[in-house]
């Protein structure tokens, strides 16, 4: 269970750094 | 295309089917076939997950749909890493536990046979024309670049997927998708090179990409809030949620592909894979398609990408309307392209104030180019009598024929074929194992030997590649009616979700909820879909939440269900 919930943790994490590199990116070449 | 380019393409179609045919473990089993023995390692069922989602579809028109509108797709798979979070805490561990070999098999357990028996034969009807129009599309747009017959390069994509599909069954599909997605992705690095080489020596990528921007290909977030826009952030985020929930979890194309791994920890960590890697992945595609728009600001395009209608429009009888408005065009270009390099020198000499004069005198002239290119989309459309054209299909196979060097034009239209076989194959064995178990093991001989069931399933992908590759033959007589199919399978995508929620989320839920939860979802989609403007993605919430409240509702006044001793 502990190996899965850090699974999602990190899938979230990234998710987040993802989004906010698209983000970036963007605001970036607008 | 030159003969090393057929070449390729010949020995990729020849290696996938050898590939798929020698992979025989324990398939002479039932198990063996449908679920590869359930020893397939996590990392291939995840990239088998992640080929059979990506169809040609996607190597072809989202790369057409970033060069013509940038970046914005990509807010619609914003959710699919949360969907697989929430699918690996809920749906992974309940099937592989339940030891099923449908996701529909599941639902006779919770709830009834009649459950099962409807989901499964929607399921049938919506997928096996969903297959034709997978197949259709693609082989469409390389009829045209390969020059052949849209029934040749249909039979090319289906036939030998049917072949291998049938005879190594999912193993053969699991195996060819690690290796179709490995083509895919090198195909896709490949054709970002080529397209950053072809820019001109002093426009870097950077430049490139403001040059993109500035008519607002690079955006990438849209937080207005409306119902009727399909790709915003909210959609992407809330309706897509249920949508890829739906996807991954209750469509069996995919059930089976994380059926096939030994425990349910290696089931999950093949879907968390997607979490990982697919929007990384979907901005490759759409990098491609917004490098390809750079590279015919600096390169002069064609009006139309298809070369068929183009030659069709410069002979026929609107010949001299089509030629004044060739002239339009080549005047607008020319303009365009002296403007975007008029940026790309402020941009490199840092000279900020220049850059956004430059900047706005581009936007003008990129909307220019657009209207005409609307002007002659229309003209086409007229004289072809062919009201659905769209040439951003076109624009990635052509730029592959027109400007890639010899050798890598194969491996892009074989990486083209690879997405779309990664697709079909799995589809075609999640069709002949609901036919099979759902239906001829269920209802018709519910005894008999593995070696009995498993000619029956091999008859059944036969079946469902021929029945496929018709449709496909046959898509633009079929056009109506495959909408119509088409629309009725996303009325049930949320609605099975739904079922799916009350079977696992709510133990006060009974069979007959269920089955009236459905009927019910899948109406008021069809009422969402036909009376009002909503954006098709929404409807996959309309339809969750409509079975789940009626699904209760009715509960409350039904039997439940007979518990297994």
């Amino acid at each position: 269970v502990n190996q899965a919930s850090s699974g999602q943790v990190r899938v979230v994490v990234l998710w987040l750094v993802v989004l906010a590199a698209l983000y970036l990116l963007q605001e970036y070449f607008s | 295309m030159h003969p090393v380019d057929w070449t390729i393409i010949a020995v990729y179609l020849v290696w996938m089917v050898w590939d798929g045919l020698r992979r025989t473990k324990r398939n002479s089993e039932l198990e063996g076939y449908f679920l590869g023995a359930r020893s397939i390692p996590w990392w291939a069922a995840g990239l088998s997950v992640m080929a059979t989602q990506l169809s040609a579809i996607t190597m072809v028109g989202t790369t057409g749909q970033a060069y013509a509108d940038g970046m914005r797709f990509i807010q619609f798979y914003y959710a699919l890493p949360i969907a697989m979070i929430v699918l690996s805490m809920t749906l992974v561990p309940f099937f592989h536990r339940a030891n099923v070999y449908t996701a529909y098999e599941y639902l006779e357990r919770r709830f009834d046979a009649k459950t099962r028996a409807l989901t499964s034969l929607l399921f049938l009807i919506s997928r096996s024309m969903a297959l034709g129009v997978v197949i259709s599309a693609p082989a469409v747009v390389l009829s045209v670049v390969m020059g052949l017959s849209v029934t040749a390069t249909a039979l090319l994509i289906a036939v030998p997927t049917a072949l291998y599909t049938m005879f190594g069954g999912v193993q053969a599909v699991t195996w060819t998708d690690v290796k179709q997605m490995v083509l895919i992705v090198a195909g896709l690095f490949a054709a970002v090179a080529v397209l950053v080489s072809g820019l001109p020596s002093d426009v870097g990528v950077v430049q490139a990409l403001r040059i993109a921007g500035a008519t607002g290909r690079m955006q990438t977030f849209d937080f207005s809030f409306d119902l009727t826009d399909t790709y915003t952030f909210w959609s992407g985020t809330i309706a897509a949620l249920f949508l890829f929930c739906s996807y991954f979890g209750t469509d069996q194309s995919q059930v089976q592909r994380y059926l096939t791994t030994p425990t349910v920890d290696e089931a999950r960590s093949s879907l968390l894979m997607s979490a990982y890697w697919k929007i990384p992945l979907q901005t490759l595609v759409l990098i491609v398609g917004v490098l390809m728009f750079v590279f015919f600001v600096f390169t002069p395009p064609p009006m139309l990408f298809n070369p068929v209608h183009q030659k069709e429009m410069r002979e026929g009888a609107r010949a001299a309307d089509y030629a004044a408005l060739e002239r339009r065009f080549e005047g607008a270009t020319a303009s365009r392209t002296a403007a975007a390099t008029g940026m790309a020198r402020a941009e490199s000499a840092g000279d900020t104030q220049f850059r956004g004069a430059a900047g706005t005198e581009f936007k003008t002239r990129d909307a220019e180019v657009s209207a005409i290119r609307r002007e002659a989309l229309s003209l086409v459309r007229e004289t072809t009598g062919d009201a659905s054209y769209n040439d951003v299909n076109y624009v990635f196979p052509t730029f592959i024929t027109t400007y890639m060097p010899v050798g890598v034009v194969g491996l892009l239209i074989a990486a083209i074929f690879a997405a779309a076989m990664s697709t079909i194959s799995a589809e075609l064995a999640a069709l002949s194992t609901a036919t099979v178990i759902d239906f001829y093991r269920r209802f018709a001989r519910p005894v008999a030997s593995d070696a009995h069931y498993l000619r029956v399933s091999r008859l059944a992908t036969g079946f469902w590649g021929l029945f496929a590759s018709l449709v496909a033959v046959w898509a633009s007589e079929l056009g109506s009616l495959i909408e119509v199919v088409n629309r009725f399978g996303s009325y049930f995508y949320g609605s099975l979700l739904g079922v799916f929620i009350l079977a696992i989320g709510f133990p006060r839920a009974t069979p007959t909820g269920a089955f009236v939860g459905l009927i019910a979802g899948m109406t008021a989609v069809g009422v969402a879909a036909n009376f009002t403007n909503v954006a098709f993605l929404w409807h996959n919430v309309t339809g969750a939440v409509a079975v789940v409240v009626i699904g209760l509702l009715v509960s409350l006044v039904t039997p439940p269900a007979r518990r297994p001793a």
